[in-house]
């Protein structure tokens, strides 16, 4: 008998233990990690919650990888604008998995939140590089595994007297600390969404994350060459439309669903399957000489449903998204967008550069230059 | 053999006439109104509690179970889950030390949009508690809990729902406090502080309150 209870405290319960802290360790993991979040599927606003397999994770409790971490703090970033600077302050995500079959489950909100964050800027970081294989933002962004999501950012809008804490929104935010560009990404918390919070969208996510691709493929290049912006054109406003466009239109590739942004807000003018047009209205607001009147959404949704007709008329959005990803660095050098050091442009230059990128598939180009001339309005003269 | 047994009966007979008659000093059954010996009564009652101290009782008690949670928390730094747990509460050794078996159910129901994620804890335990304080009306206990979790975690976004389960064994201090109601019911709060044993580590504190009944 007190062999049997010798056996037991000796051998059984440091077995136990020790099972117990290597079956639930979450911390260490080598390889691709499969857990589940909430994808979309095929269809329009059609989800599934399933297994994702992330593919660049180093630490899944952290949330952190090759492409970033997933970060949150709980005070204001504006009122302690330390936090952003130093990053002292900014804590990984508090998570808990679960374990179905051979797939983690986030066990509470905001592990499912810091899932999604990380599995979102991945998916962004394989696609551009499954475009592209020349454009490998691990080698072309400095620190890229320190890019930072935090999760439920606490940031104000508004002017003193009426600032209010931004709520329903996602942002990439890159912020100059010395020589040093940190890029964030924040997820607002959610308050009117009724639908997929932007945090768990993954087409919204991605937009973001093509704003951080245009920042380094074109923003920080012309930076280090000295490039200058024109006035004789509207280059400032016709650059945050294309920065938008662009965006929502590898969003789009990134999801396969042309209307991914009204699975967050359904009544926005942002489905790239509806056709819009560089009207006249449109294009005056974007030369017009104020921010006021000026919204870089408008002209940019204009230049996403454009891409995505060409896409589908050509039967191939990877052509275009390729093509995409070109001009945003191609933008320093082509002839109709640049000259002596000197950027000067409009939507009509951008759409000869472009076609100029595609002219390597003739088919795709004339069926780019056809959707110019059918939507560019006085954009496309000449074309 | 007729004459004895009828000279047995003729004596028991008188023998007992003579005893009733006898003047009665001390009543077999005190009357009721008397207050003399409403005394004894009460003398009565309080051995007869002395002897109820040492049963089981049951309890039914309703609250929260607290989780710690570094990013968002619905009080200082915890998350909550709303339930309850069953009990019984069992006298072993010695009067002033119990044994307290427990099934519980907490549940958090976390949304944001139209995603759901509803996490549940289905809890099964055992405290050991050594009675303190031993009043009339109150007594104050102080423990050891251990927690045997079953966790199920649903999300849930439209009509889909996806989920995961895991095991977790928790432990730590424990303290119970018991107020006398009526006699066989008493009114009981239950608190506590518990570590898991496995990764990750967090602190979970559990706070119910209801009823324990005699058995």
């Amino acid at each position: 008998m007190l062999s049997n209870i010798t056996y037991f405290v000796r051998f059984t319960v440091p077995s136990l233990f020790l099972c117990f802290l290597l079956g639930c360790n979450q911390n260490a993991l080598l390889g691709p990690t499969s857990i589940t979040v909430i994808q979309p599927s095929a269809g329009h606003c059609q989800y599934a919650i399933a297994p994702a397999t992330f593919q660049t994770l180093d630490n899944m409790q952290e949330m952190r990888g090759k492409v970033g971490r997933v970060l949150h703090s709980s005070k204001n970033l504006d009122e302690n604008p330390e936090i952003l600077r130093t990053g002292i302050g900014l804590k990984p995500v508090d998570t808990e998995f679960f374990k179905a079959e051979n797939s983690y489950v986030p066990a509470d909100l905001d592990t499912l939140f810091a899932a999604s964050l990380y599995y979102s800027v991945e998916l962004g970081y394989l696609q551009t590089k499954r475009l592209d294989p020349n454009i490998d933002l691990a080698l072309i962004v400095p620190n890229f595994s320190d890019t930072r999501f935090v999760h439920r950012a606490i940031r104000s809008s508004g002017g003193y007297g009426s600032r209010s804490e931004k709520s329903d929104n996602a942002e990439y935010f890159p912020l100059k600390v010395g020589s040093t560009l940190l890029n964030y990404f924040f997820s607002y918390p959610t308050e009117e969404v009724k639908d997929i919070p932007l945090g768990l969208n993954m087409g919204i996510m991605n937009h973001e994350f093509t704003h951080m691709v245009f920042q380094h493929l074109f923003y920080e290049p012309g930076t280090r060459r000295n490039m200058d912006v024109g006035s004789t054109k509207p280059t400032a406003h016709t650059l945050a439309a294309l920065d938008e466009g662009n965006a929502d239109y590898l969003g789009f590739l990134a999801v396969q669903d042309p209307g991914y942004f009204l699975c967050s807000f359904p009544y926005e003018n942002r489905d790239l399957g509806r056709p819009k047009a560089f009207t006249t209205d449109v294009i005056s607001r974007i030369e017009s000489g104020s921010d006021d009147a000026f919204d870089p959404h408008e002209g940019g949704a204009v230049w996403a449903a454009i891409q995505y007709e060409i896409g589908q008329t050509l039967g191939n959005h990877q052509v275009v998204g390729k093509s995409l990803l070109r001009l945003m660095s191609n933008i320093l050098d082509c002839p109709s967008t640049s000259s002596n050091n000197t950027l000067n442009f409009n939507f009509g230059d951008l759409a000869r550069c472009h076609t100029n990128i595609l002219s390597s598939d003739s088919r795709a180009q004339q069926i780019a230059r056809q959707v110019y001339q059918k939507y560019l309005g006085s954009y496309g003269a000449g074309l | 053999m007729n004459k004895y047994v009828f000279l047995l009966f003729i004596t028991i007979t008188g023998v007992n006439s003579v005893f009733a008659r006898l003047p009665k000093t001390v009543p077999l059954l005190p009357p009721r109104e008397s207050g003399g010996v409403a005394n004894n009564i009460k003398s009565k009652t309080i051995n007869s509690r002395e002897v109820k101290k040492d049963l089981m009782t049951a309890g039914v008690e309703i609250g929260t179970l607290m989780r710690s949670d570094s990013t968002s928390s619905d009080l200082l730094g915890m998350q909550l889950f709303v339930g309850g747990r069953v009990s019984l509460n069992i006298p072993v050794m010695f009067s002033s030390f119990y044994l307290t078996p427990s099934i519980g159910y907490f549940r958090k129901n976390q949304s944001e949009g139209s995603v759901a994620v509803v996490q549940n804890v289905f809890e099964g335990g055992i405290k050991a508690q050594y009675r303190f304080v031993d009043r009339n009306n109150f007594n104050w206990s102080l423990g050891v809990a251990n927690r045997f979790d079953y966790l199920f975690s649903q999300i849930k976004v439209y009509n889909q729902s996806s989920g995961g389960q895991s095991f977790r064994y928790r432990v730590g201090p424990s303290s119970g406090l018991q107020f006398k109601v009526s006699n066989n019911l008493k009114f009981t709060t239950d608190l506590e502080f518990t570590v898991p044993v496995t990764s990750p580590m967090r602190l979970f504190g559990g706070l119910t309150t209801g009823l324990a009944f005699d058995l």
